[in-house]
């Protein structure tokens, strides 16, 4: 009886090891706690960071890192960034920042271009910020990823709090073009850490230029052989010297007959013989590719005709005996004129040039739709485009340069930071526009992205804005140089992202981190006040209760009765003289 | 107590303080040489090797070892120890007996022996070995500049294995009369177009490569045991030595061509109108040159004939030369026109030729004047129409200067009526020669034909450019003298006419237009002119020249990417080879040269200078090379003139449809 009794215990043993069913219960577990390390990561910020971890992961578990799931999340850092939280989540934060009372200078922000064409000087503007105790001067030192100094500026400072330098930049080696900016320390300041900023800017390829002379005009034709002798552009040339007749330089018979998608920018000259169906053409271009239209008329009458079909400004002629100089915006060179249409720069339109002295619009921009048109007061100017080391041609050839980078393609992807540090945070945001891939408002759709050397998709998620879209990852920790490239309906485009341990990302000062804390139920510590923090979060967050799911037979223990039940049976058997 | 028991108490306590004093310096010493690499284990140090010596340093330790030592033995001193410290109770007269011995046997202790200071010597000299290593600034100016005098000191026989010396003799062309130069390792060479170039190296290698321009040979070592090289400088470029065993040494050469006389005709060093041709005129030219000169002659040109068909004969002036010195000449003469068969709207262009010792070279010419025979003394004949007066000048903005001055001369001797309407025939005389230079500007064409002439001159160079803004600039002057005319302010007007004339005479100085009207009415030439069948008129396909890439711009990048890549362990012969790149790239580079020398400079003192001076070195000449790469890069282009183009964009449409709206007054 007992032998039968441990032979069935056995069995049920085994058979229920084979089931292996499962329980679920409830049960006590340990709350999740995000720790996030702003950037700038300054020293005392790194050491406030690891000083929490220690304490808190004792008795929560700890996730490094932004985590949207995390019970709550602690944000060590000097100042808010735009950081992000649901409204859910519990903020605590621990304010790492210099004494007030420290000099402190800091690059607030650096303005640059995307992309760059190959030989061409990179314009910079870099705000730097000090607080009332710098004083003295500040020397802004532009270099490149191997330290070799490009450019320079210095400042001494008076009342203002802010200093925007603007410096051309040289490029050296292949894109993408790694800079970075650093500002020298203040007299007796210690925290250098946002003295610093770094850009990539990308190289562009020659943009597709077209110049269109509906009749021929000395404008139009020696602004176009200034773009021709420059290698950043590929020019496509239309004339019609008579009636019928077309000098071309690609086989092109007509505006109409032109895949605009191509062309980033065009010139138009021989206004008076313009047709309706090329300003057709034109206001289609500005519209729907985002193009630049720039117009050059001969005379105030040509602009008439153009006015009859183009939003251009009203103008009036005025002709003088000396040159006159005309100025433009930085970095377009000055270059003189005599004869000359003033016109009307108000709202939306905007003077990128003006006479030097009068200070009269001379050449003006305005936006149409996606696109831009820009309108030449500046009649005989080519009589003088031997002046000034041919200041004409480098004036053209910067203003359309700027305008055929502001065409954008069909599919835009910028990344933000483009120089970023391991495990920061990446941003990227992705444009789309539907006329360029044939599909119509309401087709859905499809958008994929990824990052050379990551098996990893990036997911992306639509914003507000019609056809544009965001995601966001953390940079690899392997440092170099990375493109995250995005494929939208068929259409493939990339951006370049540099991942770099010293990588610094200028930004403004903003409201103080603590706001955060208090808007999101948290509070705000010093490094010196970690302890308080560690108290609070265990009063704020209690250990959650969870659902487990226990499977009971996975116990070794069940081998002990499984091994005993099976030796009593056979030492009963034996003694019974059974084998 | 007694005296031995004195003297023996004493010993101890003198060799105890030596013990102690010599354990705290040794380990304070070991402690200190530790400190170089980490204060916390030079601490560290410094505890333990106290602790350890401290445990030899105890009473009967000290004791003991005095008492092996001073060869005392049976124990005495430990003895006598005991019975000082009260350890040991003995008798009064056994008491004094070890006293007594252990006095003696002290008299033969030498603490110096028993307690050597040799340990602790040795860790302080460890110590500061160890400090003198790493505070390198104590040591290494000093040695640096030992290093230097030696080298300097070697430099003659060229001691130091891989240096590389150079003497350089310069000898400029014999017709200069300038003497030979010569200079050992120069940073640069200078001379002058053509002189002879002796380089002379002194370097241990097997064989030496010389590198001028481009032309690359070896040098055999002569009889001295030196390499010579002789070379003629005819441009700036640079010259490259390299050894086998690895030296290098660039030297930029600046040629300074031999200049071109500077020679002016001073009388009459103006255009003469003369109504006939029974004048004598009386010549004079000037000429200087750098170095000598040879010749100087007064050349003319007789035209002849109207219209599109001119004559022209050459022929020469006779002058007489007197010889300031061999450097500055000056030439009289004389010459009857009437000699030389000039008939009534003739014209004699003349000019002077100067030329310099430089075989070969070609003559300097001054600037051109003519001298015309006009019946009307009015040299634009009928193609002009001024108040019809006898006068040489008729037509010039000089002979309107003088009847200027003459007038404000007579002011105060004429009615204030008289003297206006004088003034308002000059106005109205200075309007029409202003009518005349504008016609000539070309203020009325419309013919695109003629413009696209006259545009091809302004591309053919800034000269023609210039005279045609020169041109512009006298007429704006005589604007400005018509209205002062006007308003009878003729000493002001004088001003403005000057300036006019000032104006003109830079138009005209060089490459002069030659103005002369018709004579009456002629045939053009159709071939001459742009013309063609229409009827074969048909579409055309325009070759675009490829686009220049910006050459010099890569070179540059270039040149910073290898000063980019330039780090403390780099060998000096790399920063000759970069310093060779940019003598390449453009040796006529005053901003190149400059880095090249550097360069040069930098590698020379590559091996002494301290990593801090070999950074802050090339970053300097990096930074001159990023200056001149930034010039010849093209601008930046437009920073993007819309920060939200579709927001900007709806808002211009909202903007235009609202105008419309509100009626007319929109902006077209």
């Amino acid at each position: 009886m007992i032998a039968a009794a441990c032979r069935g215990m056995a069995v049920a043993i085994a058979i229920a090891a084979l089931i292996d069913p499962s329980f679920p219960m409830a049960a006590t577990g340990r709350a999740r706690i995000a720790l996030m390390l702003q950037q700038p990561q300054t020293p005392v910020a790194r050491e406030a960071h690891d000083a929490v971890a220690r304490a808190v992961r004792r008795e929560f578990d700890l996730a490094p890192g932004r985590d949207d799931a995390a019970d709550a999340l602690v944000v060590v850092g000097a100042a808010y960034r735009g950081l992000t939280v649901p409204e859910r989540q519990r903020v605590y934060t621990v304010t790492a920042a210099p004494p007030s009372g420290e000099p402190a200078v800091r690059i607030s922000a650096v303005r640059g271009p995307r992309e760059a064409p190959p030989a061409t000087k990179i314009h910079l503007e870099v705000d730097v910020d000090r607080n009332s105790a710098a004083t003295g001067s500040s020397t802004l030192v532009v270099r490149n990823d191997v330290g070799v100094e490009l450019a320079r500026a210095s400042q001494v400072w008076s009342d203002a709090h802010r200093w925007t330098a603007s410096l051309d930049v040289p490029p050296i080696g292949l894109p993408p073009w790694h800079l970075r900016a650093e500002v020298g320390a203040a007299l007796g300041e210690h925290e250098v850490t946002d003295n610093a900023a770094d850009v990539l800017v990308e190289g562009s390829a020659p943009a597709h230029v077209l110049v269109f002379d509906a009749r021929p005009s000395w404008a139009a034709t020696f602004v176009g052989r200034a773009l021709e002798q420059d290698p950043r552009f590929a020019v496509v040339g239309v004339s019609y010297p008579s009636r019928g007749f077309a000098v071309t330089t690609a086989g092109i018979a007509s505006l109409s007959g032109i895949d605009l998608e191509s062309i980033r920018a065009i010139v138009v000259g021989g206004l008076d013989q313009l047709t309706s169906r090329d300003a057709e053409t034109l206001v289609r271009f500005m519209r729907d590719r985002g193009g630049s239209v720039i117009l050059l008329p001969d005379a105030l009458s040509d602009l008439r005709v153009a006015g009859r079909w183009l939003p251009v400004p009203s103008a009036a002629e005025v002709l003088v005996e000396k040159p006159a100089r005309a100025v433009g915006e930085a970095p377009l060179p000055p270059f003189d004129v005599s004869e000359m249409l003033t016109l009307d720069a108000s709202s939306p339109a905007r003077a990128l040039v003006r006479t030097s002295g009068t200070n009269v619009p001379l050449i003006t921009i305005a936006p149409v739709g996606d696109g831009r048109i820009v309108v030449s007061g500046a009649l005989d100017a080519w009589r003088y485009r031997s002046n000034d080391g041919a200041a004409f041609d480098r004036f053209w050839q910067a203003i359309v340069a700027g305008l055929a980078m502001s065409s954008p393609p069909a599919v835009d992807v910028d990344v933000l930071p483009r120089v970023a540090a391991p495990g920061e945070d990446v941003q990227v945001r992705v444009r789309v526009r539907r006329s360029a891939i044939a599909s119509r408002g309401t087709d859905a759709l499809e958008i994929s992205g990824s990052m050379t050397g990551s098996d990893a998709p990036i997911r992306f998620w639509p914003d507000a804005t019609p056809d544009s879209f965001h995601a966001s990852f953390v940079a690899p920790s392997r440092t170099g140089a990375l493109r995250v490239a995005v494929e939208a309906a068929g259409q493939v485009a990339s951006a370049s992202l540099a991942i770099d341990a010293r990588a610094r990302t200028a930004a403004p000062e903003g409201p103080p981190l603590s706001l955060l804390a208090e808007s999101h139920r948290g509070i705000d510590v010093t490094p010196g006040r970690i302890p308080d923090l560690v108290r609070r979060l265990r009063s704020d967050i209690g250990a959650p209760t969870v659902r487990v799911e226990r499977r009971p037979m996975r116990s070794v223990w069940w081998m002990v009765p499984f091994a005993a039940c099976l030796s009593l049976e056979w030492w009963l058997r034996r003694r019974r003289g059974e084998r | 107590v007694s005296p031995d028991e004195t003297r023996v108490h004493r010993l101890f306590a003198r060799a105890t303080r030596r013990a102690l004093t010599l354990a705290i310096v040794e380990a304070l010493a070991w402690g200190v040489a530790v400190a170089t690499v980490s204060l916390p284990a030079g601490s560290a140090v410094a505890a333990l090797v106290l602790a350890w010596r401290l445990r030899r340093a105890g009473r009967p330790q000290i004791v003991e070892t005095i008492d092996r030592r001073t060869g005392a033995g049976l124990n005495v001193f430990v003895t006598a120890d005991e019975l000082l410290r009260g350890s040991l109770a003995a008798k009064p007269y056994v008491r004094e007996r070890v006293f007594g011995d252990a006095a003696r046997a002290s008299a033969d202790a030498n603490l110096g022996s028993l307690f050597p200071i040799s340990f602790a010597l040795t860790a302080l000299l460890v110590a500061a070995g160890a400090w003198m290593l790493t505070s390198t600034t104590f040591w290494r100016a000093p040695a640096a500049r030992v290093a230097r005098r030696v080298l300097s000191a070697s430099s003659g026989s060229v001691a130091a294995t891989g240096a590389v010396h150079v003497t350089t003799t310069t000898e400029p062309p014999s017709y200069t009369g300038e003497p030979p130069r010569t200079a050992v390792d120069p940073t640069e060479i200078a001379a002058i177009e053509g002189s002879a170039l002796t380089v002379t190296v002194d370097a241990h290698s097997t064989a030496v490569t010389v590198d001028h321009d481009g032309a690359v040979r070896s040098l055999a070592r002569g009889a001295d045991g030196r390499f010579v090289d002789r070379i003629k400088l005819t441009r700036t470029g640079y010259y490259s030595i390299e050894t086998t065993d690895g030296a290098r040494r660039v030297t930029p050469i600046v040629v300074s061509p031999d200049a071109l006389p500077s020679v002016r005709v001073s009388t009459p060093g103006r255009d003469l109108v003369f109504a006939d041709a029974n004048q004598r005129v009386a010549f004079e030219a000037r000429a200087r040159d750098d170095f000598g000169l040879r010749a100087l002659s007064l050349h003319y040109t007789k035209v002849a004939g109207s219209g599109e068909t001119f004559r022209f004969q050459e022929g020469e002036i006779p002058l007489a030369i007197a010889r300031t010195n061999a450097r500055e000449w000056r030439g009289t003469g004389a010459q009857s026109l009437a000699d030389l068969h000039l008939e009534q709207g003739d014209m004699l262009v003349y000019r002077a030729l100067a030329a310099d010792n430089r075989p070969g070279a070609a003559p300097a010419s001054s600037d051109a004047f003519f001298i015309e025979i006009s019946g009307l003394a009015a040299g634009a004949a009928d193609g002009f129409t001024i108040p019809q007066e006898e006068t040489r000048y008729a037509l010039s903005q000089q002979m309107l200067v003088v009847k200027t001055g003459r007038l404000d001369q007579r002011r105060g001797s004429m009615a204030a009526a008289e003297f206006g309407e004088a003034a308002l025939n000059l106005a109205i005389e200075q309007r029409m020669i202003r009518a005349e230079f504008v016609f000539m500007l070309g203020g009325e064409i419309a013919d695109e034909e003629v413009e696209a002439e006259q545009s091809s001159e302004l591309q053919e160079g800034r000269l023609q450019n210039r005279g045609q803004r020169d041109l512009r600039d006298a007429t704006v002057a005589m604007s400005q003298a018509e209205k002062l005319l006007t308003g009878s302010s003729t000493r002001e007007a004088l001003v403005a006419e000057r300036a006019a004339i000032t104006a003109l005479q830079r138009a005209f100085a060089r490459d002069r237009y030659i103005l002369r009207a018709l004579a009456g009415q002629t045939d053009l030439d159709p071939k001459r002119r742009l013309t063609g069948n229409l009827s074969a008129a048909r579409n055309w396909r325009r070759e675009v020249p490829a686009a220049q890439e910006n050459r010099r711009a890569a070179l540059l990048q270039d040149l910073l990417a290898g000063l980019g890549a330039i780090h403390d362990s780099t060998r000096s012969a790399q920063l000759v080879v970069l310093a060779g790149e940019a003598l390449r790239l453009d040796p006529t580079s005053a901003v190149l040269r400059q880095a090249a020398t550097d360069l040069q400079r930098i590698a020379d003192r590559w091996p002494i200078a301290a990593n801090d001076e070999r950074r802050q070195s090339v970053a300097g000449v990096a930074s001159v090379v990023a200056r001149a790469l930034s010039q010849t890069l093209a601008a930046a282009p437009l920073a993007p003139p819309f920060a939200a183009p579709s927001l900007t964009g709806a808002f211009a449409d909202a903007l235009v449809s609202r105008t419309k709206k509100s009626g007319p007054g929109g902006t077209r």
